[in-house]
């Protein structure tokens, strides 16, 4: 996630939705983070900034705004599409896909990108409707760390908010690339990661291959997704996408802990024994 | 799948096979190592390719005997050798398994010619005898090395050793086989990588400081990989040592490479960085990508971000649209906050050409000389 200049947020935030040009450093760091807040299962919606509770790098900070369903988004759909999905399942994927696509806002964007060992776009970047050309690439082979490293680099935005929701079962066998790269990568993304692991890989694996998952979804602020298979894969996305847009953006001015590096971010809702998820912190630079 | 089996081809001839055997069931006779060879000898070079098509195929022609196959070798006939080394990589590639049988039989075949009818000059009396003999077993061990068959590997090269390394035969000596001996432990290295089919331990800490849960089997995957790690770094320290002989040798630039690597892994970045600084890599092209893709990791790691970007702009250069460089550039550019650039970088990785990346013919080392090696062999067995 990158800090944005103050005066930049304001200039911006009166901007439609649209491409940000790039951000530019000051003494004063505006920061933006995205958080869901739950009583049980459900998501807790009407709370102000005065509600929130924010410790940057363990120094109170004042909330100065809470935005929550006013911004659209940026999804970007990660697919491994490696041999051992089936043609069967690759047939679920389009009609996933093209289910999430139909659902997005007219100002939202969406890319979707799959992989073997090869990266592709099985969408570029676009507006709805969006043209979704899905084809199993080869060599065969499971590139999870480079795509997913990749698929995380964003540009940050405050008109905007970016969600990467990714379809894999986490194994890797021809990256050149690895998990260190994919924490780094997860450090500084501005986007909030949803896994959606399909339950299909032995049990002792599996549960290997979920936690490298969720240790890359709890450093984003996003949730780890347990897939059966014979789920519904686009309404999986579609929940993960709603519960995203349900959650808010908190923006705050960095107060007494401007230092570069790694700033560990902690979250409450005062007051209440909510479940709140954010990211773990943001690299500032 | 493994990075070692040589991704690309095996699913296209999977397939072919496949409709072969739906097209011709029953229709064709079982090829045998007498009539393939007999076109084979009469010049028709792709027959091996052609009618040897299936692992069956392969159990029909009885390789399991290296008795009987030494005995249907019988006198010496260079050709014969080649043909070995051809149905060798056929095998290679549709019934990896049968790799093994075949080249050690053509080794024993080439290697103890001398005692053979027909027999040829001794070793450092025929350059052209020596030359044959040497390119045979680099081709041999380039196709054990697509695999990773390290076991095998290390086998051929200790049999090869014991006969280069005492006169006169040590005419046949190649300094390629001292770099096949590290990337032999290279290999091994890799086959027991942790990195790619466990959760590491590195990951799990970064939940646990911010205080989020971790599942049991992160725990498991902890201590296991503790223990793994460890031996890795035995490896990989063995690795250098192979490598840093290899480099003493004329032709050092490929080991410089794969050594600097390894210290790379090793964690021994200012190291790793002096070892692949200055590498000649000549015309070879792949071994310059690798040198610079490297070289981009190692800056990297030292926190030299604009240095790598420099360094995968030179992969890029030495293999244009290669998706390890791009993917690469792009994450140094985003670590350097120059955001729109690697958007953009990331965008023409997903979005380039569709080329073949050497980063993954890189672990299968020598592979990627075979044809060139065989083309030789036919010339020379004609």
């Amino acid at each position: 996630m990158k800090a944005i200049t103050v005066g930049l947020v304001a200039t911006l935030a009166a901007l439609g939705p649209q491409d940000v040009p790039p951000v530019f450093r000051s003494a004063a760091h505006a920061v933006a983070v995205d958080v869901a807040v739950f009583d049980g299962d459900h998501v807790v919606s009407s709370l102000s900034a005065a509600d929130f509770e924010v410790l940057d790098n363990g120094v109170r900070q004042t909330v100065s705004s809470v935005d929550q369903h006013r911004l659209p988004i940026d999804l970007r759909l990660v697919f491994d599409t490696s041999g051992s999905i089936s043609p069967g399942d690759l047939d679920k994927y389009r009609s996933a896909m093209r289910r999430v696509a139909d659902t997005l806002q007219p100002d939202d964007r969406c890319e979707i990108v799959a992989f073997t060992t090869r990266i592709t776009d099985a969408a570029t970047r676009q507006s709805p409707p969006v043209a979704i050309n899905l084809q199993r690439t080869v060599p065969d082979g499971t590139a999870f760390f480079d795509a997913v490293s990749l698929a995380l680099v964003t540009v940050p935005s405050v008109v905007r908010r970016q969600i990467v929701i990714i379809l894999s079962d986490a194994q890797d066998n021809s990256s050149f690339f690895d998990e260190a790269a994919l924490v780094d990568a997860a450090k500084r993304t501005d986007a909030v990661v949803y896994a959606v692991l399909p339950v299909t890989t032995g049990a002792s694996d599996h549960a290997l291959f979920a936690s490298r998952l969720q240790s890359l979804v709890l450093l984003t602020g996003g949730r780890l997704v347990p897939a059966q298979r014979d789920a519904q894969i686009g309404s999986v996305l579609i929940d993960a996408i709603n519960e995203f847009r349900n959650s808010y953006v908190l923006r705050y001015t960095i107060q007494g802990a401007r230092r570069s590096g790694w700033h560990a971010l902690s979250v409450k809702v005062k007051g209440y024994r909510y479940s709140v998820r954010a990211r773990a912190g943001y690299f500032l630079g | 799948m493994s990075l070692l089996s040589g991704r690309g081809w095996r699913p296209v001839l999977l397939t072919a096979a496949m409709l072969a055997a739906v097209s011709g069931a029953g229709a064709v006779s079982e090829p045998t190592l007498e009539s393939i060879y007999a076109g084979y000898a009469a010049g028709d070079f792709a027959i091996v390719a052609r009618d040897v098509r299936s692992p069956q195929d392969f159990r029909a022609m009885r390789l399991d005997s290296p008795k009987a196959l030494d005995e249907w070798l019988g006198p010496w006939q260079p050709r014969k050798a080649t043909f070995m080394i051809e149905l060798a990589a056929t095998a290679n590639q549709i019934a990896p398994a049968r790799t093994w049988p075949i080249v050690s039989a053509g080794r024993r075949y080439v290697t103890g010619r001398r005692a053979r009818p027909g027999a040829s000059a001794e070793p450092g009396t025929s350059a052209e005898e020596d030359e044959f003999e040497r390119v045979f077993h680099r081709t041999a061990i380039a196709l054990l090395e697509r695999h990773g068959f390290v076991t095998y590997l290390e086998q051929y090269l200790e049999a090869i050793r014991a006969r280069t390394s005492a006169s006169p035969a040590v005419a046949l000596a190649d300094e390629r086989h001292t770099l096949a001996w590290a990337i032999a432990q290279e290999q091994r290295c890799w086959n027991d990588r942790p990195d790619l089919d466990r959760a590491g331990a590195a990951a799990d800490a970064v939940p646990r400081a911010a205080g989020q849960s971790v599942t049991s089997g992160a725990e498991t995957s902890k201590s296991m990989q503790a223990k793994e790690r460890e031996q890795r770094q035995a490896c990989l320290a063995e690795a250098v040592t192979r490598f840093d002989a290899a480099a003493e040798s004329v032709d050092a630039a490929e080991a410089r490479v794969r050594g600097a690597w390894m210290r790379f892994q090793l964690g021994k970045y200012e190291d790793a960085l002096r070892t692949i600084d200055g590498v000649d890599c000549g015309d070879d092209r792949e071994l310059a990508h690798w040198a610079a893709l490297f070289r981009g990791r190692i800056l990297d790691a030292l926190g030299k971000y604009a240095d790598a970007e420099r360094a995968y702009r030179a992969a890029l250069a030495a293999a244009p649209n290669a998706q390890s460089a791009g993917v690469g550039l792009a994450l140094a550019l985003f670590k350097m906050d120059r955001v729109a650039d690697a958007d953009k970088a990331a965008v023409a990785v997903r979005t380039g050409p569709a080329v073949a990346d050497p980063w993954w013919t890189y672990a299968a080392a020598d592979s990627r000389f075979v044809e060139r090696w065989i083309a030789t062999l036919r010339r020379m067995s004609r």
